[in-house]
């Protein structure tokens, strides 16, 4: 998967890893939004460009196996990353796009995906992913589910 | 908040999503809203994209199992090959007709009896990248890499007893002592 540099134009290849015990003195509220250390009893993960430090973007999930569905709890890409000046592009659709391929990783064909978004921008999230309504909920799945991992899992 | 405010904000959740504020009652009902949306999405599911995922899950798995390895004493590439086969195929010998092999060998290989031969992983490679061309990208070396992965694990998990056996030929005791 990779990010853009706005600026530049340049592409740089990214791994989304798990968040460990000293990243919490950096993933403040100020730069994440959330307070994370609530999300400490789920899994948690960073992106970072490969061979950089710098966490561009937090996300956390809950595996809820009876429905062979991921539900993502929290994300937010870091202050710097967000709005019209931002640096990269693309760290939401990775994020998303990875939480999908956990999601095939563990339920093949069941496979899901869902989140929650502010009602206003339930469009934008239907339009930018494909993601599908189902009551409060945006969901993807089959067909569409793996277009997004395609979109964004290149190299 | 004036109206500059509350676009600023809402362009800011454009990279915020929070999923978590839902009472119990709330939870039940978008469980059963998106159950009840995906059950009329897979009666449509095409049978061609039903492999496509399957595909995916197995390679994402090999992915897991190179970068983390489980030597728990059970070999995985003729896990992966059986899922990979039975993905594609209703019948394995019509895989073995495929990669032009008997169809005995392949059941010996997936149920871990015989060992693959390289000409084996050579046509599963060719067969795995032509299947994948159009999913995934797919490297090459996966299937070999897997295969060695398995070899280092049984090494591995075997050391304590080779290691008894092995000792008392090997003389260097005096070195650097």
């Amino acid at each position: 998967m990779m990010v853009t540099n706005i600026a530049s134009g340049e592409s740089h290849r990214i791994e989304i890893i798990p968040v460990v015990g000293e990243d919490f003195g950096s993933i403040t509220k100020e730069r994440f939004w959330f307070n994370w250390n609530e999300e400490k009893n789920n899994e948690i993960y960073k992106i970072q460009i490969k061979g950089k430090k710098e966490i561009l973007g937090l996300m956390s999930f809950e595996i809820i196996k009876s429905e062979s569905r991921i539900s993502i709890r929290l994300l937010a890409v870091s202050k710097e990353n967000r709005g019209k000046n931002k640096k990269y592009d693309n760290i939401v659709g990775c994020l998303i796009a990875f939480s999908g391929k956990e999601s095939i990783k563990l339920f093949g064909e069941w496979a899901c995906i869902s989140l929650i978004p502010k009602t206003k921008l339930k469009e934008h999230y239907q339009t930018k992913y494909s993601m599908l309504k189902a009551g409060k909920s945006l969901f993807l799945d089959g067909e569409e589910l793996v277009e997004l991992i395609r979109k964004y899992d290149y190299e | 908040m004036n109206d500059k405010t509350v676009n600023k904000e809402l362009d800011d959740f454009k990279y915020l999503i929070d999923s978590r504020n839902l009472s119990s009652k709330e939870k039940l009902s978008e469980r059963e809203a998106i159950m009840h949306a995906r059950e009329l999405r897979f009666k449509d599911r095409k049978e061609k994209d039903i492999t496509i995922a399957k595909l995916l899950q197995i390679k994402y798995q090999m992915d897991e199992y190179l970068e983390n390895p489980l030597c728990n004493n059970q070999p995985y590439f003729p896990k992966f090959l059986e899922s990979y086969v039975d993905s594609l195929y209703d019948k394995r010998k019509n895989f073995a007709i495929d990669i032009d092999i008997e169809p005995t060998t392949l059941s010996h290989i997936i149920n871990g009896h015989r060992q693959p031969k390289d000409s084996f992983i050579y046509r599963l490679i060719v067969h795995s990248e032509a299947v994948f061309e159009n999913i995934s990208n797919f490297d090459k070396d996966l299937w070999p890499k897997i295969f060695y992965q398995d070899k280092v694990c049984e090494f591995l998990s075997s050391s304590e007893e080779w290691k008894k056996t092995e000792s008392k030929h090997v003389r260097n005791k005096e070195f650097l002592k």
